[in-house]
């Protein structure tokens, strides 16, 4: 059975630990529940103290505050011992605010976990009062909010009239994602349930062999050969989602559920195609390899 | 020409007869000869051994002593967390744990592992006397975060004074460390700055330009050639890295080749990368290998290009992967064939239903064009020569790949280089050209099936 994996994602102070908590506490004795986060924050640490007595396995990986995609080769060999070795329902990767959830994504490619975990959901948490503090940072936020399914605005009992004015702000950026407000990262997990059902008449968790894949390119491609592309792999995929840079440098936002298949115009934004496919797929194509050829195809 | 000036004419801008490869070999050289990163970072000896190790399996026209972005923050303060496959992580930040930087002074040569890195560059200089050493600094935004953690975010517009004084620190110990690395043989200066994709341009032009300029000026000072490493979602950052003056930019997968060669080559600086880390280098095969390196070399050009991996290549990175890069690199037939090859993932195979012929063998020859390419003209006229005895008993057939149909077939057939023959449909012989007994005598198993 193929594990799913849910990367919670979002910058330091959100509400990560506090939603975690929640997750595992109304998940405590219906389904197992592991969790892997970074060995060394220090919030962290505060959130183990909180969780004691819950019932969940840890996987800690040592990354530091540096999270970057170079340092991902380790990680799949201790994830796939660790997912052979708890077999949980569900596996919940909390993704340091500094990190690229969706490179982190890319290594459920590795012959070591297709089939075995695959990326099912990305939650972004939203710190309702300081989201728009660091302008700085504004790009990477606007990413991490692309990136995600569902955008928990969070401490929003401390925001008052604003929230609505967030809560468009957000959508602004990612207009297709689900957006939930919150406060001490409480969600409803039984509406995120129903949000993530691939199968709505089967159990959410755990299918065989479903594998997921990230797909990362700098190359524009055409809206027929998006097409060509989404047809060669739909009897494959049971879902793909995820934002494509098209010729001119137009962006869509592209989803499809078996052979349904949509796109929708968005502004464009500095970055490059990103598109999280989940299905079946051979095991020895090279799924990324194949898309930038779509992109490059001139007959 | 050898690597170090194949290099420098990158670094110039001038033409160069090939992309001089760059592979960014860090803990995987330890992987090379069987030793986890901590035991590989800590000795000298492993460090001169893995990287000459790589030199031999990838013969690289430059390569990096350490790629390593803890050395200075440890000497600092910070507590690292080793593991066995990655460089060391910064697991604490002294400046949120009550120390001043006023306390804190500039490395010297006997500080921390600068004296294994040290150590290892004097040896290499002295091995490889032709190639070009890269000695990397942590840039000074990633060492800034390493000393204060995230609140460095915060600071950026809370206490601006405070940052600027913080990448001041940082910008001397980036500076003592070039200078050391260069007394040690380095050729090139790496500034690495990661941590600079989280920024916006602004933020970057008013914290972080003026410090890596005073690195570039320092090194170009002493007549040696730098570069600016980032990885990560950058591109809105690439011009005012580009006027930071370095001599060249290096990106990962993140940024487009094209995009960063536009901007670099009009600012009138060298670039280079960005084969694909993970989903290519690490999780790929062969094939996919050579097929991200060709576009790399097709769309950096020659001029300015430096081909190399996006960031330190993971350690597991599989050796003939890199091979693989190495042999386009050297080799224009291989690259000719790739180039062939770039649809095949997105074609179908060819339909052998009626192919094969009962009492007939069936000679299928894939070649890149035997009107043009040498070895695949000899194997055409080997085959057809061997096969003129039999008369119509056998059938020969010239598939190139340089029409779609000829990559089809070599997928129906499970081809995987070029020149191949395949007799009723097996592999038979592969790129060396056959003695015609060998053919003949092939061909009379294959009637006798």
């Amino acid at each position: 059975m193929s594990i799913p994996l849910h990367l919670v994602t979002g910058f330091l102070g959100s509400g990560k630990s506090s939603f975690l908590d929640h997750f595992i506490r109304t998940h405590s004795g219906k389904s197992k529940i592991a969790i892997i986060q970074n060995e060394f924050s220090s919030v962290n640490v505060d959130g183990r103290r909180l969780r004691t007595g819950a019932g969940y396995d840890l996987l800690e990986i040592n990354n530091g505050s540096v999270f970057c995609v170079c340092l991902l080769g380790s990680f799949i060999d201790s994830l796939a011992e660790f997912a052979a070795k708890h077999q949980p329902d569900l596996l919940l990767m909390e993704a340091s605010g500094l990190s690229d959830p969706i490179g982190v994504g890319q290594v459920f490619q590795s012959g070591k976990l297709k089939g075995k975990v695959y990326l099912e959901h990305v939650w972004c948490l939203v710190d309702a009062v300081n989201f728009d503090r660091i302008p700085a940072l504004k790009l990477r936020f606007e990413h991490q909010l692309r990136s995600a399914d569902t955008i928990v605005v969070n401490k929003a009992d401390l925001v008052g009239d604003k929230l609505a004015e967030i809560v468009a702000q957000v959508k602004s950026v990612n207009p297709f994602a689900r957006v939930v407000s919150t406060s001490y990262g409480v969600v409803d997990p039984a509406g995120a349930k129903r949000a993530l059902n691939l199968f709505p008449q089967e159990d959410p968790l755990g299918r065989p062999d479903i594998q997921s894949v990230v797909i990362r390119s700098n190359r524009e491609i055409s809206p027929e050969k998006l097409h060509e592309f989404v047809a060669r792999i739909r009897q494959n995929c049971f879902r793909c989602k995820g934002f494509v840079k098209l010729e001119g440098g137009n962006f869509v936002f592209a989803q499809g559920v078996f052979s349904d298949f949509t796109t929708e115009t968005v502004p464009a934004f500095t970055g490059p195609t990103e598109l999280v496919l989940i299905g079946i797929f051979e095991q020895a194509e090279n799924l990324q390899i194949t898309y930038d050829e779509y992109c490059r195809r001139d007959f | 020409m050898n690597g170090l000036q194949l290099l420098e004419k990158a670094f110039r801008l001038e033409q160069t007869e090939r992309a001089p490869w760059v592979p960014f070999v860090g803990v995987h050289g330890g992987k090379l000869i069987g030793l986890d990163a901590e035991t590989y970072l800590k000795d000298p000896r492993a460090i001169v051994e893995g990287i000459s190790k790589a030199v031999e399996l990838y013969q690289p026209d430059g390569i990096p002593v350490v790629f390593d972005l803890q050395i200075e923050a440890e000497i600092l303060g910070c507590k690292l967390a080793w593991s066995k496959e990655n460089p060391p992580a910064v697991v604490s930040h002294p400046l949120v744990e009550g120390v001043e930087l006023s306390s804190l002074s500039l490395p010297t040569e006997q500080d921390g592992r600068l004296p294994v890195e040290l150590e290892a560059t004097a040896a290499l200089r002295k091995k490889y006397p032709d190639l070009a050493l890269y000695g990397l600094i942590t840039g000074p935004f990633t060492l800034a975060l390493h000393l204060l953690g995230t609140e460095v975010f915060m600071k950026l517009f809370e206490d601006p004074d405070y940052v600027n004084e913080l990448m001041e620190f940082c910008t001397q110990v980036g500076i003592r460390h070039a200078e050391m690395l260069l007394d040690a043989g380095c050729d090139v200066i790496a500034v690495v700055d990661p941590m600079t994709s989280q920024i916006d341009p602004m933020s970057f032009e008013t914290f972080v330009s003026p410090s890596a300029k005073k690195i570039f000026d320092f090194v170009r000072s002493k007549n040696k050639y730098s570069s600016f490493f980032v990885c990560g979602h950058a591109q809105q950052n690439i011009e005012v890295m580009c006027d930071c003056r370095p001599d060249n930019i290096s990106i990962d997968e993140n940024i487009p080749l094209d995009f960063v060669k536009d901007i670099a080559l009009t600012k009138g600086i060298s670039f280079g990368g960005n084969l694909k880390l993970t989903s290519v280098l690490l999780l790929g095969n062969e094939l996919d290998s050579k097929k991200e390196a060709v576009n790399c070399l097709d769309l950096g050009g020659d001029r300015g290009f430096i081909l190399a991996p996006g960031c330190d290549l993971p350690m597991d990175t599989p050796v003939e992967n890199l091979q693989a890069v190495t042999e386009l690199v050297y080799d224009d037939y291989a690259r000719q064939v790739t180039r062939e090859m770039e649809h095949s993932s997105s074609l179908q195979p060819l339909s052998l239903d009626g192919h094969f012929v009962d009492g007939k063998v069936i000679i299928d020859i894939i070649t890149l064009d035997s009107s043009s390419c040498a070895p695949c003209q000899y194997m055409v006229e080997a085959v057809k020569q061997a096969a003129a005895g039999f008369d119509d008993k056998v059938a020969v057939t010239e598939y190139k790949i340089k029409e779609v149909d000829g990559i089809r077939m070599m997928l129906a057939l499970g081809v995987q280089n070029v020149p191949t023959t395949c007799i009723n449909g097996n592999v038979a012989f592969i790129s060396q050209i056959p003695p015609k007994s060998a053919i003949v005598k092939a061909i009379e198993n294959a009637l006798n099936a």
